[in-house]
């Protein structure tokens, strides 16, 4: 099993990913706190008076929907002061939001200050088309190789007239899923695709969905295998794919911007949490632990050893790494259209029986995701169970510090605030799409975020800093 | 307090390295950090004894496809005693 792994490896190296490198789900990201925001901060008041807003951190950028829906105007730029960014170009666009995908080499993606260096002339070049441009969902991945940083914008340009609703766009660009599959494989796609979807899904946004791809590839015949791919993909979820150029820098890219509208208003009702209000997973989470696992054991043969000492089989692995996999390549729009049907109509009020508060999804940071909830609701939550997909593989991945925290997800499962009077139904319906949904804590109250988990906890999470934010609770079990 | 300075080179960076050295500190209970540095190389700081940071090379260097090149290892002061051991 593991020398056609290694041959699979030596072949993903010529198409420019180190499949062993990935914390996997996920191209290796820039640090948005330690990096990218730094190197942001000092650009951003020369840039806004020049009309370009740099968005705070968010998943997915929402704005009204317009009747005449939204133009996407792709430009590749290369980085630095020789970026050939043409201001003439971007005013003749004229777009009032963009979203952009930034590769930069992986030894500066450490730097914030080489990071700005890259960035800033970008910026100062596009803020000279003098049109006031919101820049959205950014999104920055680290690459191996210099000649292949670029930065990707993603121009939008809503037309016609104001129309009830809003639409979200989102950018996730990745290079690789399942390191241990080849990169041709449907899957591959399907979990990148829905992976970028999945920051409009988590919003109850389902309609009118449309992928602007970002495909790329070192040879010809699999860039086109892959393209066949995400028609099929499309295809099958009822998206539209929007033609737009690639990088063209000559490695593994699999990603898109997408785009969806909805009649609903998005669950930011952060303000609205209020005690008794549940916690609803839409399955439980942890979809990374096994795939981590996996190519673990590739790289270091101790751990074998030990998954055999734990009573586990390479072959419940296999199957277990393929049961994730199946999950992470399986778009959440069932979840979706039942989050949206409890959201208030865009322009009604919110109402804290019937309506969902906020959600958020369970992707890289894993359970840490709740912490973050409880600050945004400035809230207290208290959960009673931590529902894992694999607990007696991840407790082991933990115990064994192969994954320092083994509730995270690619794709991942939504959370939901759901008002007490609703939950039943809530779940009902999500059970009805073919979901595991779990209540798995509820809102204590208002005021600084505090986060009380079971001590339990500690056996799918190995990593302090993510511990430390949790005021654990009872012994064992 | 002192600690062992490990240099690491090879094709250790995008390898999935640190997250080996992680997994083999915590399992020995050593406390420091792993970082990669701006020329390719990998730099482990251990708060221990030359034995501990020797028997840390060791575990690491057995891993498949991961290729190390040359390890050095100097003892310097350090400022802060590490409380964990830690991916930077």
């Amino acid at each position: 099993m593991f020398e056609e792994l290694m041959e699979r490896v030596k072949y993903y190296k010529k198409l420019g990913v180190n499949p062993l490198s990935l914390a996997t789900g996920c191209a290796v990201k820039v640090d948005l706190d330690r990096v990218v925001y730094p190197a942001l901060s000092e650009l951003r008041p020369k840039l806004e008076k020049k009309g370009l807003r740099i968005a705070p951190r968010e998943d997915a950028d929402i704005f009204p929907r317009t009747s005449g829906g939204v133009e996407v105007h792709r430009r590749i730029y290369t980085l630095g002061p020789q970026t050939n960014v043409d201001p003439g170009d971007v005013a003749r666009i004229g777009p009032c939001r963009a979203i952009t995908v930034i590769q930069v080499y992986q030894r500066y993606a450490n730097q914030p200050e080489r990071f700005a260096e890259l960035v800033g002339p970008v910026y100062e070049k596009l803020a000279e088309a003098g049109v006031p441009i919101h820049l959205g969902k950014g999104h920055s991945i680290a690459t191996p190789f210099e000649e292949d940083q670029f930065a990707l914008f993603d121009f939008l340009k809503p037309s016609g007239g104001r129309e009830e609703g809003f639409t979200a766009a989102n950018n996730d660009t990745m290079h690789i899923i399942d390191p241990t599959e080849e990169p041709g494989d449907y899957r591959q796609v399907a979990g990148a695709l829905s992976n970028t979807l999945n920051d409009l899904f988590v919003l109850g946004v389902h309609e009118n969905l449309r992928l602007a791809l970002v495909i790329n590839a070192p040879i010809e015949e699999l860039a086109e295998k892959m393209r066949r791919n995400a028609e099929e993909f499309a295809s099958k979820l009822g998206a539209e794919i929007i033609e737009v150029p690639q990088p063209t820098r000559g490695r593994l890219l699999i990603g898109a911007t997408a785009i969806g509208d909805t009649q609903k208003h998005p669950p930011t009702f952060y303000g609205e949490a209020r005690p008794g209000m549940k916690l609803v997973a839409t399955r439980p989470f942890g979809e990374l632990a096994p795939i981590n696992v996996y190519i673990s054991a590739v790289i270091d043969e101790s751990v074998v050893e030990e998954l055999e000492e734990n009573g586990i089989t390479v072959e419940e692995l296999e199957r277990l790494k393929e049961d994730a996999v199946n999950r992470i390549a399986t778009p959440n729009i069932g979840a979706a259209r039942v989050i949206s049907r409890y959201l208030p109509d865009a322009g009604e009020p919110y109402d804290p029986d019937q309506h969902i508060a906020a959600t958020t999804d369970v992707t890289g940071p894993g359970i840490y995701v709740v912490y973050e909830l409880a600050q945004q609701m400035r809230a207290r939550i208290r959960l009673h169970d931590i529902p894992v997909l694999y607990p007696r593989l991840s407790e082991y991945a933990t115990s064994t510090y192969i994954i320092p925290n083994a509730t995270a997800g690619t794709n991942g499962a939504f959370i939901a605030v759901v008002p007490e009077p609703v939950v039943e139904s809530f779940i009902e319906d999500l059970r009805a799409a073919g979901l595991q949904p779990v209540v798995f804590g509820e809102i204590l109250g208002r005021g600084e975020a505090v986060v009380e988990a079971p001590a339990k906890l500690k056996k799918y999470v190995a990593d302090t800093r993510v511990l430390s934010k949790f005021r654990l609770v009872g012994g064992g079990d | 307090m002192r600690i062992q300075l490990i240099r690491v080179c090879g094709e250790v960076q995008n390898t999935g390295f640190r997250r080996l050295v992680w997994r083999h500190a915590k399992k020995m209970g050593l406390k420091g950090w792993v970082r990669n540095l701006p020329d390719g190389c990998v730099e482990i700081g251990v708060s221990g004894s030359r034995s501990e940071a020797e028997a840390l090379v060791e575990r690491v260097k057995t891993a498949r496809i991961i290729s190390v090149e040359s390890v050095e290892i100097l003892e310097a002061e350090a400022s802060e005693s590490p409380q964990d051991f830690e991916i930077r």
